[in-house]
C-alpha cells in the first residue's frame, strides 16, 4: 500500500518543488545586477540598512525603465511617499551630527545613483527584452516601491 | 540639511525637482561632502571582495511553483523573470 502510495504522489511531490541548480550559467543581466548590486551593499555598508538599499535598488530600477523604456514615468506623489519611508525621520536626522548627516546624504546619493547607472547599463545589453520585463511588472499593481505612474 | 537630501534624490530619480533653497548648502559642507565622498570611493575599491552574497556563480537558482518564467536565487534573495529584475517577484517569493 505504501510503495503504492509513493508510486502516485511522487510525481505530485515532485512537481510542487521548485527545481533548483548551481548558478553558474546565469545571463548577463543577471550577473551584471548581481555586480551592482553588490558594490551597491559595500557602499552602503554600516551607513544604510539592507531594507533601505532595497529601496534605492527599486527606485532606481524604475526610474531607468523611464530613461529607457516608452510608456513609463515617474508619479512625483508616490515617488516621494516612497523614499520618505525610507528615509530617517527629521528627529533621527537631526541626532545625527554634520559629517553624520552628509556622510548618509552622500552614502544615499552614491547607492542610487549605483543603482541607475547599473540598470542603464543592463538595459541597455537588450533593450527590447528589458522592457518587456518592465510591462510585466508594471502590470502587478502590488509591487513594492511603486513609484510609476499608472 | 535633510530637507536637501530629499531635494537631491528627486532631482536625480523623479519627473520634476524643486530648486534647492539658497542657504540649504554652505561651502564646509561642501568641502566635507567631498572628503567624505572621496573617502567612500576610496574605500570601496579598496575593499576586500568577501562579501559573496551577491555573486550568482555560487548561488544556487529555483524556479518558484506558480511564477512561470522566474528564477530566484537563495542567498541573494532575489527574484528575475526572465532574466530581469523583478520587484513583485522578489517580494512574492522572498517577503
Amino acid at each position: 500500500m505504501t510503495t503504492i502510495l509513493l508510486r502516485v504522489l511522487a510525481p505530485v511531490m515532485l512537481a510542487a518543488l521548485p527545481l533548483t541548480a548551481l548558478a553558474e550559467d546565469a545571463p548577463l543581466s543577471i550577473t551584471m545586477d548581481g555586480a551592482v548590486a553588490l558594490n551597491a551593499s559595500i557602499l552602503a555598508e554600516g551607513t544604510l540598512s539592507e531594507a533601505q538599499v532595497q529601496v534605492l535598488k527599486d527606485v532606481a530600477h524604475q526610474k531607468a525603465v523611464v530613461l529607457t523604456c516608452d510608456g513609463f514615468a515617474i508619479d512625483d506623489a508616490r515617488f516621494s511617499r516612497v523614499f520618505e519611508a525610507a528615509y530617517p525621520t527629521d528627529a533621527e536626522f537631526a541626532a545625527l551630527d554634520e559629517a553624520g548627516q552628509v556622510q548618509l546624504r552622500a552614502v544615499m546619493m552614491l547607492v542610487l545613483g549605483t543603482f541607475l547607472g547599473g540598470n542603464l547599463a543592463i538595459a541597455s545589453t537588450d533593450a527590447e527584452a528589458w522592457c518587456a520585463s518592465a510591462t510585466e511588472e508594471k502590470a502587478q499593481a502590488d509591487a513594492p516601491n511603486r513609484v510609476w505612474a499608472d | 540639511m535633510r530637507r536637501l537630501s530629499l531635494i537631491l534624490a528627486t532631482a536625480l530619480v523623479a519627473t520634476s525637482a524643486n530648486p534647492p533653497p539658497a542657504m540649504a548648502d554652505k561651502k564646509s559642507d561642501a568641502v566635507v561632502a567631498g572628503a567624505i565622498i572621496g573617502a567612500l570611493i576610496a574605500g570601496a575599491v579598496n575593499k576586500n571582495r568577501t562579501n559573496n552574497r551577491f555573486n550568482y556563480a555560487t548561488d544556487t537558482a529555483f524556479y518558484p511553483v506558480g511564477l512561470p518564467g522566474t528564477t530566484c536565487y537563495t542567498r541573494a534573495r532575489t527574484c528575475y523573470q526572465r532574466g530581469n529584475y523583478s520587484a513583485w517577484a522578489t517580494q512574492r517569493v522572498f517577503g
